[in-house]
């Protein structure tokens, strides 16, 4: 009974320190970053990634350019979409650009089928390469998406794919 | 799309455009270039494109294409509302395509 309660304590600790340092560890053994807290931003929480890990963000509209990095391969970056299957979240969590002629989200190369974007509204790219999602050389997985009202200047409003073999699944992709 | 072969599915491709440059205006919904894109088991409907392919448009590439729905869609000033395919080595089958438009020819499927 002892050796129960001692478990039991541990997890209690354990799980209040990730909770109050927005740092867990899933069954894998890998992190998940939650974003705003303690990551201000998307971006913040990739770049603190090892591969395997898992960004977690909450609803909200966050403007940012995001970019997955070679160093950052295998890992998963959702609204909380990802966690209930509610669809409702998918409109609450936005992707929008601070800057224009880049990408909203951009993947390079490494990123394979185990790098998943999901759960997010991603819109209003504009500019010379203003896509929602552009793949150069990455074949990730992206899947349960809104992607609207991107506009660049050339092809592939919604998503641009340069040499990649990316999963495109469940998503709604309109008026770009 | 440029390069590549990407597995696109049960995605719902609505309301898109392509023309925006005077030069650009190809493939509404989906525009695959030299790659060997696999479209399938999607809903592709309301999309326009100035040029081809207001629904799909492939060129120089070898797509599989397979159990879409696609409806709606326009070609403005060529070919191909539904679909457009110019020297490609296609597989289309099993595919509901209606009521799209095409300026020239080709309204459903130009190939």
């Amino acid at each position: 009974m002892k050796q129960y309660r001692l478990i039991w304590g541990l997890m209690t600790v354990a799980l209040t320190a990730m909770l109050t340092s927005g740092l867990g560890v899933n069954d894998a053994g890998a992190t998940i970053r939650y974003v705003p807290n303690p990551y201000p931003t998307i971006q913040a929480g990739i770049d603190a990634c090892a591969p395997g890990d898992t960004v977690l963000v909450d609803t909200g509209v966050y403007t940012e350019n995001i970019h997955f990095p070679v160093a950052a391969f295998d890992i998963t970056v959702a609204s909380t979409y990802l966690i209930t299957g509610d669809e409702g979240l998918i409109d609450l969590t936005v992707i929008q650009p601070a800057m224009m002629d880049i990408p909203v989200v951009s993947l390079g190369t490494g990123q394979t089928r185990t790098s998943v974007l999901c759960g997010f509204t991603i819109q209003n790219g504009m500019g010379l390469q203003g896509h929602g999602v552009a793949c150069f050389a990455a074949s990730p997985t992206i899947e349960h998406n809104t992607i609207t009202n991107n506009c660049p200047a050339f092809d592939g409003g919604g998503i641009f794919i340069d040499s990649g073999d990316p999963e495109i699944r469940y998503n709604n992709i309109w008026g770009n | 799309m440029l390069n590549g072969a990407p597995d696109i599915h049960h995605n719902n491709i609505n309301g898109n455009w392509a023309g925006f440059e005077p030069n650009w205006g190809d493939g509404g919904g989906i525009c695959a270039l030299f790659g060997a894109p696999i479209i399938r088991d999607n809903i592709i409907a309301g999309n326009v494109a100035q040029f081809r392919g207001g629904g799909v448009f492939c060129e120089h590439s070898d797509p599989v294409i397979t159990d879409n729905e696609i409806y709606n869609n326009a070609a403005i000033t060529y070919y191909g509302g539904g679909i457009a395919s110019r020297n490609c080595s296609s597989v289309i089958e099993r595919n509901t395509i209606y009521n799209n438009s095409g300026g020239a020819y080709g309204g459903g499927l130009f190939y």
